[in-house]
């Protein structure tokens, strides 16, 4: 469930990023209107929520939004030291990241 | 870079006089501010102790950040030690001490 | 300081952060470190490694060896194993705390065993916050602390751009703008674990840095600390009969019954074998997130009768117990323990990559020719306390290895070879060029920590594989760790060794607090 959070947390990193147009060009070769900006950012925003209820779930009121935090952190910092080396894998870890979620969620 | 290349005396002189300022200037307050509360909050007293040191640090640190910000190094001293003299009366006052 | 408020929190986030950029990596490095303070301590006993729980966890053995080696003591205390400490500890006490009066029992055989004498992890936990100076370190450690919390606020305060720039990396740009971008994104996104582990850091020891509070309302910092953890009164005097001790077992069971399944951690029995005995039972630290206020079960030692539960529920002290509990995160199971070890490597990156920001600054200003001496020793500096720290470390877990076990004063000599380790990594930095310097010792620290598996052949214990094998997780972690790091090591000095001098520019930089913002 914890690593659901951090996989949860990672994707609404990315989301986050994807929503800001000084990012989009090396991401995805190309710009994006306002309403898929405004659509990312909302989504990623959902993710890093979700991820919170996530790490609620695995650690209980107390622990939890530690846990949450210290997601934050981990997932936030490993996103931005690799995305210029090596952004379109960066992209395919948060779909794959995405996808996996809820199946970690399931099994733990 | 208040300094910046000149580096002349005068101007060391501020700094260390801020420095100063905001090590001892602020740890007065910032200890004089866990006394006063120690005594006056309305609750138990162990615990207006504890609530009082928790405090005592952010004020610390905001203190440090003062002694760097004031427009000069004396500034950084009197906005110190106006607070500290008031805490410190605070503190002196007969018949306040819980 | 007449150019606005925030040039000059820019000018107090560079100076203050540089003046205290050695102290804060150290106390962050072992600060990290002590995470894995007992899975440490169990890796450097090797005699420890076999160790297993089982059964009733030792306490019949713990007991006879009580009644046996200190019949006539004041108090008996055993510590139970726990998930992350697999021994049994049996102290007695006459009064005054004694090291040497303790038993390490192997919970499954209730054999005794005999551990090395070794500084283990908690060398790294005492020397963050005291740098093994008493007092005298605790105030150096809190005048570096206070100067951390307010850079983390003066550092918000003078980042112009912090959603702008949050996901900004350029490692393609000049090295202080890449070097820049690593330590706000870093401070960025680790800032809600740096302001607490720097606060609740500076709280741990409030009863020694801010006494004021107590002492207007005239209390001493025993009871200050009293006060905070609910500690029973001590028990009454001896009864002077004697009378057989009730079993232990029924009560631990009523323990975890009442705290909801929590685990107890310890039990102390007060005048054992006396008819005034009197059991303690305490919870297992780390159930809740908060720390020093665990609730303690009180009962009679002859009948087992309960004669207090007591839980500390006062707002303040639950606040400092949170405070001090988010600190030592003993709350944390190994997932999270993981991911708050790399969060205070962040807080390491943060501190290490602000000392390279200003010293390329400074380079790309003035040039790589012009070396002033101040310049050249802080650099030197860099070297010893960033990269000597981590040969260091290394050099520490070798003597742990090498050092002879009959040898009198052991954990003195290791430490002695910590420090000393370290000590000579500065004249090394002083003599040497920049880069070869760091190299050096990156690599030095990487080829000992590469060899630390092989180490087992001085000590006996386990082997990597065989505690692999065996699903034993710290002693397979830390030697797992080692090789991670070595590599990381070893990487860093290659990278740093390919890194061309920064040609000397013409042309004046932007002044850095510009930069910085």
């Amino acid at each position: 469930m914890m690593l659901a959070a951090l996989m949860l947390v990672y994707a609404g990193w990315m989301a986050l990023c994807l929503a800001m147009t000084r990012h989009q060009r090396p991401l995805l070769q190309r710009e994006l209107g306002r309403r898929a900006s405004a659509l990312l950012r909302a989504g990623g925003a959902s993710l890093l929520l979700l991820g919170l209820a996530a790490a609620l779930c695995a650690q209980g009121w107390q622990i939890g939004p530690v846990a949450w935090v210290a997601c934050l952190a981990v997932s936030g910092i490993a996103l931005v030291l690799t995305l210029p080396y090596r952004p379109r894998a960066c992209l395919r870890f948060a779909g794959l990241a995405l996808a996996l979620a809820p199946l970690l969620a399931a099994w733990a | 870079m208040t300094t910046r290349r000149d580096g002349s005396w005068r101007e060391r002189g501020a700094v260390l006089s801020r420095l100063l300022a905001a090590l001892l200037g602020g740890y007065a307050v910032s200890a004089l501010l866990a006394a006063v509360l120690a005594l006056h909050l309305p609750m138990e007293r162990s615990e207006a102790v504890l609530v009082g040191t928790m405090l005592s640090f952010l004020v610390y640190a905001l203190a440090v950040m003062w002694a760097f910000a004031a427009r000069h190094a004396l500034r950084a001293w009197t906005g110190l030690l106006v607070p500290a003299l008031l805490l410190a009366a605070v503190l002196a006052a007969p018949g306040w001490t819980a | 300081m007449k150019q606005g408020f925030r040039q000059s929190m820019a000018w107090l986030h560079t100076w203050g952060g540089l003046l205290c950029t050695w102290l804060l990596f150290a106390v962050f490095f072992a600060g990290s470190l002590s995470f894995y303070r007992e899975e440490l301590t169990l890796w450097m006993q090797p005699e420890l490694h076999q160790a297993q729980r089982g059964g009733d966890d030792g306490l019949a053995a713990a007991l006879a060896v009580l009644q046996q080696r200190a019949p006539q003591a004041r108090s008996w205390t055993i510590a139970l194993p726990g998930p992350r400490d697999p021994v049994i500890e049996a102290r007695w006490s006459h009064g005054k705390f004694d090291r040497k009066a303790v038993v390490v029992l192997d919970p499954a055989t209730g054999r005794a065993l005999e551990p090395r004498e070794t500084v283990g992890g908690s060398f790294f936990r005492n020397f963050h916050f005291s740098l093994m100076l008493k007092r005298t370190g605790y105030w150096i450690v809190g005048v570096a602390t206070l100067m951390m919390l307010v850079a983390l606020i003066t550092g918000v305060v003078i980042h112009k751009k912090i959603f702008k720039d949050f996901f900004t990396f350029r490692p393609g740009k000049s090295r202080p703008r890449a070097w820049l971008d690593v330590h706000n994104a870093t401070g960025v996104m680790a800032l809600p674990f740096l302001l607490t582990i720097t606060y609740s850091g500076l709280l741990t020891l409030a009863y020694v840095y801010m006494p004021a509070g107590m002492i207007a309302a005239g209390i001493d910092s025993e009871r200050f600390l009293g006060e905070i953890s609910p500690r029973q009164e001590p028990p009454e005097a001896r009864g002077g009969k004697p009378a057989t001790l009730t079993a232990l077992a029924p009560l631990l069971e009523q323990a975890r019954r009442h705290w909801q399944g929590a685990a107890p951690g310890s039990v102390t029995i007060h005048h054992p074998g006396d008819i005034a005995a009197v059991i303690d039972v305490a919870r297992r630290r780390g159930t809740g997130i908060t720390a020093r206020i665990e609730p303690v079960m009180r009962f009679d030692g002859v009948t087992g009768r309960l004669i207090a539960a007591q839980e500390q529920s006062a707002a303040g002290a639950v606040t400092y117990g949170a405070m001090y509990g988010l600190h030592v995160a003993w709350f944390a199971e190994p997932f999270l323990r993981g991911l708050l070890f790399v969060m205070g490597a962040m807080g390491c990156l943060v501190i290490a990559s602000g000392a390279v920001v200003w010293g390329a600054k400074r380079r790309e200003q003035h040039g790589a020719t012009h070396a002033a001496a101040g310049y050249r020793a802080a650099e030197s500096l860099n070297v010893a306390g960033i990269a000597g720290m981590a040969v260091a470390t290394a050099v520490l877990l070798w003597a742990n290895r090498l050092l002879p076990v009959e040898l009198a004063e052991r954990a003195l000599a290791e430490r002695q070879w910590f420090f000393g380790a370290w000590l000579l990594c500065l004249p090394h930095a002083l003599l040497r060029p920049r880069v070869a310097a760091w190299r050096e010792q990156l690599w030095l620290a990487a080829i000992l920590l590469a060899l630390l598996p092989f180490a087992v052949r001085f000590s006996g214990g386990l082997s990597l594989p065989q505690a692999l094998l065996q699903g034993r997780g710290a002693v397979a972690g830390v030697e797992l760790a080692a090789l991670a790091f070595a590599a990381l090591l070893a990487w860093a000095g290659h990278r740093i060794a390919s890194v061309k001098p920064a040609p000397p520019r013409a042309r004046r930089a932007r002044p850095l607090s510009e930069a910085a913002a």
